[in-house]
């Protein structure tokens, strides 16, 4: 795979999450997109590239947001991969600048919240899921991953004082970042004790739907050299879908097939990156990630965050230190670009008082799309702080 | 019936064999005429071997249970109704997972299962899944078309 050499992303941008919106998914892009040009420096006819993912962007789409926001990009491109988008909008971009397809790509991902989008995304999701999911029960992911959940609690003993741990840390971590919807500090005795919503899934193991964005700028190191930008370099990046399509029970995603070629073309190991941003739809995810990607053997999560600090300035690893979409919620898509945008910051200089110190290099993974009983797409990134 | 909730109504074309396999009292579900894949949920076309002759045959309705959940919440003011219930992955022996009801008998990895189609509330079919030789239906009364 050709190295992503001389590509920088800028310009991290996330508009704070709310509950409720009576805005719509355009708004939630153009506001955006807006925010963006304004922290590069940039005029939005400088934006010659636009890649979107949304679930509620529709009946609109990318190409209606072209003339919404009144630019003529050359290269457009709409992500349809929901929590993987991030990661996934960061390889397409960086090659298309790259083969000079493009000068400056704006990455958004973004999606409003009613009463019933939620409910409605759920019910009409994909056919496998009309036909054969949402009839029983409308769980919507909470059904599959509560089934997950409890096979990987029995194939390698997890408890859910180990799901507990995840997301008690991400809490903290929203703490320090003072941006999530979920201000309220965690404990094991509250997680331990909220409700069920889905055995064994209970409160907060699952995420609640919001509206939100997240974006950054792809352009080349030169360019954001030259607009005087902080900026991180890709140092290695992966996709790959319906990845072991003959295990019954979803326990390992397409994560493991690349890790180790990324690994390579970043030149560093698990033990290199100073944090890692996981997809968190279900904390049982993020340790799937923590195992897929290295950083523990697979079965082995539930030691490894029994043993291992993950709030941002715990000395251990870094996890989610925004506080992930556990604590701000989840934004539709934006959620998928939640990790990677929040790596860019870390990398910039850029986050708030959760900044790690000394962030050299980390990693963020992806992963959406649950079509029947798993979700099939995933993608990550390892970025490196720019100038180095 | 004017005002009663009702379970989702929505399916695809194909669900309509589903339907008509469960009137007459039979587990039928597609069988690739080129491979014998049996498909679950319907397709189109084999996943296998991507031929497009697909064949409703009668197959058998024993699995396992690989793992379930019992559920608590929902957004969806029908399943609000007859909370809580339980839901399975079946690994049936014909080969494909097939998502269904279990009855509370059921609730263990690895049990084995029978599963039946029945129409709920909205005549579409929904299958449910407990212990060889029992009836399912009793425990999901408030799902199922009286």
């Amino acid at each position: 795979m050709q190295p992503y050499n001389d590509i920088a992303l800028v310009a991290p941008v996330s508009l704070p999450y709310e509950r409720r919106s009576e805005r719509s998914a355009a708004w939630f892009t153009g506001t955006a997109f807006a925010r963006m040009l304004d922290r590069a420096g940039l005029q939005k006819h400088d934006i010659d590239g636009l890649a979107i993912a949304s679930f509620t962007l529709v009946p609109d789409s990318v190409v209606s947001m072209t003339e919404y926001l009144d630019i003529s990009p050359g290269w457009l491109e709409q992500i349809p991969m929901g929590g993987a988008s991030g990661p996934v909008a960061v390889r397409r971009a960086a090659r298309a600048v790259q083969a000079g397809d493009a000068e400056i790509v704006a990455c958004i991902g973004a999606d409003t919240a009613s009463a019933d989008t939620f409910a409605d995304l759920v019910e009409n999701f994909s056919r496998f899921s009309t036909d054969a999911v949402f009839p029983y029960g409308a769980g919507g992911p909470n059904t599959v991953f509560a089934m997950i959940t409890r096979n990987y609690m029995e194939k390698y003993g997890a408890e859910r004082e180990d799901f507990g741990r995840v997301c008690i840390a991400q809490r903290e971590n929203a703490l320090a970042a003072g941006t999530a919807v979920f201000n309220k500090p965690l404990s094991m005795q509250d997680y331990l004790a909220a409700r069920p919503i889905s055995e064994p899934l209970h409160l907060f193991d699952c995420v609640m739907p919001v509206a939100g964005a997240e974006g950054f700028l792809v352009m080349t190191v030169a360019r954001a050299e030259s607009l005087g930008l902080p900026y991180a370099r890709i140092l290695a990046a992966g996709e790959r879908h319906n990845a072991w399509p003959d295990d019954d029970v979803h326990f390992r995603a397409g994560w493991s097939l690349y890790r180790d070629q990324m690994y390579e073309q970043a030149e560093l190991g698990p033990g290199d990156m100073d944090f890692l941003q996981t997809y968190d739809d279900y904390p049982v995810i993020s340790m799937v990630q923590m195992e897929d990607l290295g950083f523990c053997e697979k079965g082995g999560a539930a030691e490894f965050v029994r043993t291992r600090p993950l709030t941002w300035n715990g000395g251990g690893l870094p996890h989610n230190t925004c506080g992930g979409q556990l604590s701000a919620g989840q934004a539709g898509a934006a959620g998928g670009f939640l990790g990677t945008v929040e790596a860019i910051r870390q990398l910039t200089e850029t986050a708030l008082s959760n900044q790690v110190a000394d962030a050299r290099a980390g990693m963020a993974s992806g992963y959406g799309m649950v079509n029947y009983d798993r979700c099939l797409c995933t993608s990550a990134v390892i970025l490196g702080r720019g100038g180095e | 019936m004017t005002g009663q909730l009702m379970p989702p109504a929505s399916r695809s074309r194909l669900w309509q064999q589903v339907n008509e396999a469960a009137a007459a009292g039979l587990f039928r579900l597609q069988v690739c005429s080129g491979c014998g894949t049996v498909q679950y949920p319907p397709q189109e076309f084999c996943s296998h071997c991507l031929a497009d002759e697909l064949p409703w045959e009668q197959v058998s309705p024993m699995g396992e249970v690989l793992s379930w959940t019992t559920t608590h919440a929902s957004t969806n003011r029908f399943f609000k109704g007859i909370l809580p219930f339980h839901v399975g992955m079946i690994k049936l022996d014909c080969g494909p997972v097939l998502i269904g009801y279990l009855v509370a008998a059921s609730l263990h990895t690895g049990s084995r299962v029978q599963v039946t189609g029945m129409p709920d509330k909205s005549g579409q079919t929904v299958f449910l899944a407990g212990p060889p030789g029992t009836d399912p239906a009793a425990e999901y009364s408030k799902l199922l078309e009286e």
